[in-house]
């Protein structure tokens, strides 16, 4: 046997594969400066974006609160704290998937197994809060307006009412539903293989 | 070592071990490519330089690891095409080698890695560290699996 695993050895590195089929380096470097780039320019935007959204807010919330509209105050203030949180949600998940690959395979599909599952949870779940928060912010920031007729605020509450109750009772268990269903069968297979692994 | 080094001393290696694990020489380049740009950005935070060739086949073996991850979100994915090679023939293979590779794509996720690395000459200690099972766990696996091989190359030919 260890005549022919010999062979399959001579087998497995007779082919050199130094210039066909890897980039060559020049090229590599050219890809790597290209993507750091596009990294570099996303991050700026998104900074750029988040602070020119935080300055603009914030300078409105000032001058509305001296035309004293408390609910547009609160409804701005809502909108920071979802482009605030949103913010930080995004750069904790860019800094797990850096952690990962330091884990050996082993940690590294059984946390991606758990990790994987939650994420997509919390994905939804994030989802779910902002577009109540949205929602919420847009319904104190017209309820000035909506005060001045006792039929048009109770449509607006009922309406409100109805769309956070079709998102957290009827859209976020569906969505959830559906990542289980997709998550079992991945779940079932890294499971196998780490059981696999662990039998000598 | 400087990252220009490093790519020419492990490029190769790196997509062989894919290449074991893909049997698709397309999914190979690019998870080698993806594995060095990971390498390239992280090079500076690398703590310990003693074990670097570790390292890299773990984020090459990982990022092959992830891919089990499209597979859920696209089905398509889920069948490799372990015929690709033979069918393109963009390397102008031999049978032999087709043969080895499609043997290795009929074992499990994680002997695919195993063997790679093995036939890499990464030595049991390493691959074991890399894997993230006992050394002892790793040498009755390569033995099973050599006996695997062997048994599927001849019955192949």
């Amino acid at each position: 046997m260890s005549d022919r695993f010999d062979q399959i050895k001579n087998i497995w590195s007779s082919h050199s594969f130094d210039n066909e089929s890897t980039l060559d380096f020049e090229s590599l470097q050219n890809e790597i400066k290209q993507l750091r780039k596009k990294k570099r320019m996303r991050i700026v935007r998104w900074y750029f974006g988040v602070i020119l959204f935080s300055i603009v807010i914030m300078g409105y919330v000032i001058y509305t609160d001296k035309l004293n509209s408390i609910y547009k105050s609160i409804a701005e203030f809502l909108l920071l704290f979802t482009a605030l949180y949103l913010f930080t949600n995004s750069w904790r998940n860019i800094r797990n998937l850096r952690k990962e690959y330091l884990l050996s395979n082993v940690d590294f599909l059984a946390n991606f197994q758990g990790y994987e599952m939650k994420k997509v949870f919390k994905q939804i779940l994030v989802n779910s809060l902002c577009i109540t928060l949205l929602l919420t912010a847009m319904f104190l920031y017209f309820l000035p307006i909506l005060m001045l007729s006792p039929w048009l605020l109770m449509l607006s509450i009922m309406l409100l009412i109805i769309c956070l109750l079709w998102i957290w009772l009827v859209l976020k268990p569906k969505y959830q539903e559906q990542e289980k269903i997709k998550h079992n069968e991945f779940s079932t297979r890294v499971s196998s293989i780490l059981k696999n692994i662990n039998k000598i | 070592m400087d990252f220009e080094e490093l790519y020419k001393k492990y490029s190769a290696k790196v997509f062989r071990v894919c290449l074991g694990y893909f049997n698709d020489a397309d999914k190979a380049k690019d998870i080698t490519q993806d594995t060095f740009i990971t390498v390239f950005e992280n090079l500076e935070n690398l703590k310990n330089s003693d074990n670097i060739s570790g390292w890299i086949f773990r984020i090459a073996s990982n990022k092959c690891l992830r891919t089990l991850e499209n597979e859920k979100r696209n089905k398509h994915v889920y069948d490799f095409d372990f015929i690709k090679i033979e069918d393109e023939n963009p390397l102008m293979l031999e049978d032999d080698f087709v043969n080895l590779h499609n043997s290795i794509s009929e074992l499990g996720e994680l002997d695919r890695i195993i063997v790679g690395l093995y036939l890499e000459n990464i030595n049991q200690e390493k691959i074991a560290e890399i894997v993230g099972i006992s050394h002892s766990n790793v040498r009755v696996k390569i033995h099973r699996i050599k006996e695997l091989l062997v048994a599927k190359m001849k019955k192949n030919e």
